[in-house]
């Protein structure tokens, strides 16, 4: 009874110290941009007036080489893409970026994975998060009623912040590490923002290498392949942000292209698709071409070889130039 | 299942209410299943592959203990170490060799079509394979008597708190254990506690913090020399944070159930020189290695080079179907044979005791490098980078992400320092002191740990 006390008395004890309370406000986070808008990509664009933009994740940046496809469309091109970016954080980009300002680019690609599209709850929160909140403009009711998540797991992890409002100084606690690692680098009149601005650049896609294919036989392709959900495309659709997008696109009376991008082929250079996703895929064709959009899907393209991929589903950097050409000879049309 | 998720979580709570009102027997039945739920929970048929183990080797200990004749006594130990070692070779390294194979055919200008299984590596084969080999070979040499009861040598194959990452425990330690009534000792509820809350720390503040560093760090296309040996650093505190944090949460767990696991480390990064850091480093495989390869070898009475070479390259193979885990392994041969010739000749080593922690924390770190680096030209670019062309600002943002690896690492190095109190004296062991620990350890995880959380390094191996 006295250690069932005693687990009780330390599962209690976070929930009453409560000088967590909510999240912090704005003005403690001097070094991270979150909290604010950041309009850099807003003003980059206004600045280009780019022919077309890209919108994806990986999939994207680990496929189309931009500069060499600039120069072989002779059109001006620019990417949106967000390593491990889902169709939420595609929302706020077209929304407040790609259709953001007095210009309009001529058409708005986006790469995308199987189900992606209709994936609406995943990669919203946790370390996705700040990037996020830097895309919101305002409260965003539109995205927060889709990303509403439900479901008992996701009820607990609400529920832990509630009851432990001590999980609210993570934060902080980050800050202060922070901080504390910065005055060891930097002296007094270094900035610290464009410091830390500077060290992520260093680590975008073009300077991360890929591990080549034979490093990864284990990594195989089921790893990454859609899951098979048992619901279908009509049952799921309306609640994704597939709708809006498209929506937003024709308030703005501009076109739009989705790219299904071929998984890992397994040794025969084949990625298989269960019927469950051909069927959604089917679906998914219909319903775009229905309202407007293109469709186009690589992943029976044969010459994508097994030996072009790096890690994953991400195609290695030295065959970058020769999928831009592909892309640029099978979307000739749309990148008039 | 992992320790840190809510599954186990429940499925652990579940467990423990029941365990301590049920026999010692029904406990062992309990543990069995449990066990079989913990390991099967994602990928069910990994059970085939254990009871496959577990019927191989009960069988063949009972037969060589039945049997006096020595050739049948060598055939039944034969079959035991065939089957566990043709598991691992089949689900572990069989890709290794055909890719190898295939390479040197085509050296010779024969041109084979690639054969490779595309499995998944069942989680902790090499630690369970090796635990089960290792008590056939102990009934061979008649140190301990086989196990008559199946249930009983079941769960020593099975249990859960040490199956996937260890402590590769012995039988004659384990299994009296599982043949004996469970008491719970004075003291025993709170050091568990402590040694759960102080795993947990451990991983999900400590080495999933700096796991984001080293990633990013070794990654990199074209690292800049204090960028690389950064990440190398952050990669030496996440790899020992990590394992050594799945032995404390399996050993204190296990402390509940009132089985007592052996240590598997004892602070590494203070050794003071090579043959030092392996008695206390992943101490359960390196005592495995010295008694069942070193030794059967000859030690060091004859050949000791090559008997140190021998075991440490097959070490290094154990970790990974990979030429740089080889190249790892053999590092560390050359290490030990090195350090051997200098205590055989008897050379003086008079350097203070710090300085011979750093020159062995250094070998140690520069080890970790090609462990981590699958791509072995990688490794010697790696080791012929200039610190003399450096890209501006590369010396300060390592020294930001270099000080933030040694911000999160501190309480390591400050539980590696103060040992002696905390540890020796058992100061911590009373049960204020305890729970007190543990609550703060509890608080610092609310608030410092990692939003991304990794599974633990040595479910690979």
């Amino acid at each position: 009874m006295g250690y069932t006390r005693n687990i009780i008395l330390l599962l209690l004890l976070p929930s009453v110290i409560r000088f967590g309370g909510a999240p912090r406000a704005e003005t403690l986070y001097a070094f991270r941009s979150m909290d604010h808008f950041d309009e850099s990509p807003l003003i980059e664009i206004r600045n280009q007036r780019p022919d077309f933009i890209f919108i994806g994740n990986s999939m994207l940046y680990s496929r189309i080489d931009f500069p060499y496809l600039d120069q072989i469309s002779g059109r001006k091109n620019f990417s949106l893409a967000a390593g491990g970016s889902k169709p939420g954080e595609w929302f706020l980009s077209l929304k407040n970026y790609a259709l953001a300002s007095e210009f309009k680019p001529k058409r708005i690609f986006f790469f995308f994975r199987d189900r992606e599209l209709t994936e609406t709850h995943y990669k919203v929160e946790g370390f996705v998060s700040r990037r996020i909140s830097e895309k919101k403009k305002g409260s965003e009711p539109e995205f927060a009623a889709l990303t509403e998540t439900k479901g008992l797991h996701f009820e607990l992890a609400k529920l832990i912040p509630a009851i432990y409002p001590i999980v609210n100084l993570h934060l902080d606690f980050e800050h202060a590490v922070q901080r504390l690692a910065l005055s060891v680098a930097l002296d007094d009149s270094s900035s610290p923002e464009l410091f830390l601005r500077e060290l992520n650049s260093r680590f975008s896609v073009d300077k991360m290498r890929h591990l080549s294919p034979n490093n990864n036989l284990n990594v195989e392709s089921s790893k990454y392949s859609a899951t098979d959900t048992g619901e279908t495309f009509s049952t799921v659709v309306e609640n994704s942000f597939l709708p809006k997008l498209i929506d937003l696109a024709k308030t703005a009376g501009v076109p739009v292209t989705f790219i299904r991008v071929k998984r890992r082929p397994d040794q025969t250079n084949y990625t298989a698709t269960s019927p469950e996703t051909t069927k959604y895929l089917s679906e998914l064709s219909v319903w775009l071409n229905k309202n407007g959009a293109n469709y186009f899907d690589f992943t029976d393209d044969p010459k994508i070889l097994l030996t072009m991929y790096g890690e994953g589903d991400h195609l290695g950097k030295d065959h970058m130039q020769w999928y831009t050409s592909k892309f640029f000879e099978h979307l000739r049309e749309d990148l008039r | 299942m992992i320790f840190h998720s809510i599954e186990f979580l429940i499925f652990f709570v579940l467990l423990i209410a029941v365990y301590w009102r049920i026999s010692f027997k029904s406990q062992n039945w309990l543990l069995l299943a449990g066990s079989y739920l913990f390991y099967g929970f994602v990928h069910p048929w990994f059970l085939t592959l254990i009871v496959w183990s577990t019927l191989v080797d009960f069988t063949c200990a009972k037969a060589i203990e039945r049997h006096s004749d020595l050739k049948i006594r060598r055939r039944y130990l034969i079959i035991s170490i065939a089957g566990n070692l043709l598991t691992l070779g089949i689900f572990k390294y069989f890709n290794f060799f055909a890719e190898n194979f295939i390479f040197i055919s085509n050296v010779l200008g024969l041109s084979l079509d690639p054969l490779f299984l595309q499995i998944v590596l069942p989680v902790g084969i090499s630690f369970y394979t090796f635990q089960s080999m290792g008590y056939t070979i102990d009934v061979w040499r008649k140190e301990i008597p086989a196990e008559k009861n199946l249930l009983t040598f079941a769960v020593y194959v099975a249990y859960f708190p040490q199956l996937v990452a260890g402590p590769i425990e012995r039988a004659k330690h384990l299994l009296p254990q599982f043949n004996s009534t469970r008491t719970r000792k004075i003291n025993d509820f709170e050091s568990s506690i402590m040694l759960i809350a102080w795993g947990f720390f451990k991983k999900l503040v400590i080495a999933d913090n700096v796991a984001v560093i080293s990633y990013k760090l070794l990654a990199l296309n074209s690292p800049s020399f204090p960028m690389l040996w950064t990440g190398v650093f952050a990669f030496t505190v996440q790899i020992l944070a990590d394992f050594s944090a799945y032995t404390d949460i399996a050993r204190g767990v296990s402390r509940l159930l009132g089985i007592e696991l052996m240590k598997n480390f004892n602070h590494p990064y203070f050794a003071t020189n090579p043959a030092d850091f392996w008695k206390r480093w992943h101490i359960s495989l390196s005592q495995w290695f010295r008694d069942y390869v070193y030794i059967p070898l000859g030690g060091n009475r004859t050949s000791v080079y090559r008997n140190l070479m021998i075991t440490f390259l097959l070490s290094g193979f154990w970790h990974g179907a990979s030429w740089n885990f080889i190249l790892w392994g053999g590092y560390w041969g050359v290490l030990l044979c090195a350090w051997h010739w200098l205590v055989v000749q008897k050379v003086p080593i008079r350097i203070p005791k710090p300085a011979a922690v750093a020159c062995t924390f250094f070998l140690t770190m520069l080890g970790w490098m090609f462990f981590r680096e699958p791509e072995l030209d990688r490794i010697f670019a790696n080791l012929v980078l200039s610190p003399f062309s450096v890209p501006a600002g590369d010396w300060s943002a390592s020294l930001f992400l270099l000080s933030t690896v040694a911000i999160y690492s501190l309480p390591l190095w400050l539980h590696g320092l103060f040992v002696n109190i905390i540890e020796n004296k058992k100061l911590f062991f009373r049960p204020a002191a305890a729970w007190s620990v543990a609550t703060g350890l509890y608080l610092l995880i609310l608030i410092a740990h990692s939003e991304v959380s990794t599974d633990f390094i040595y479910f690979q191996f």
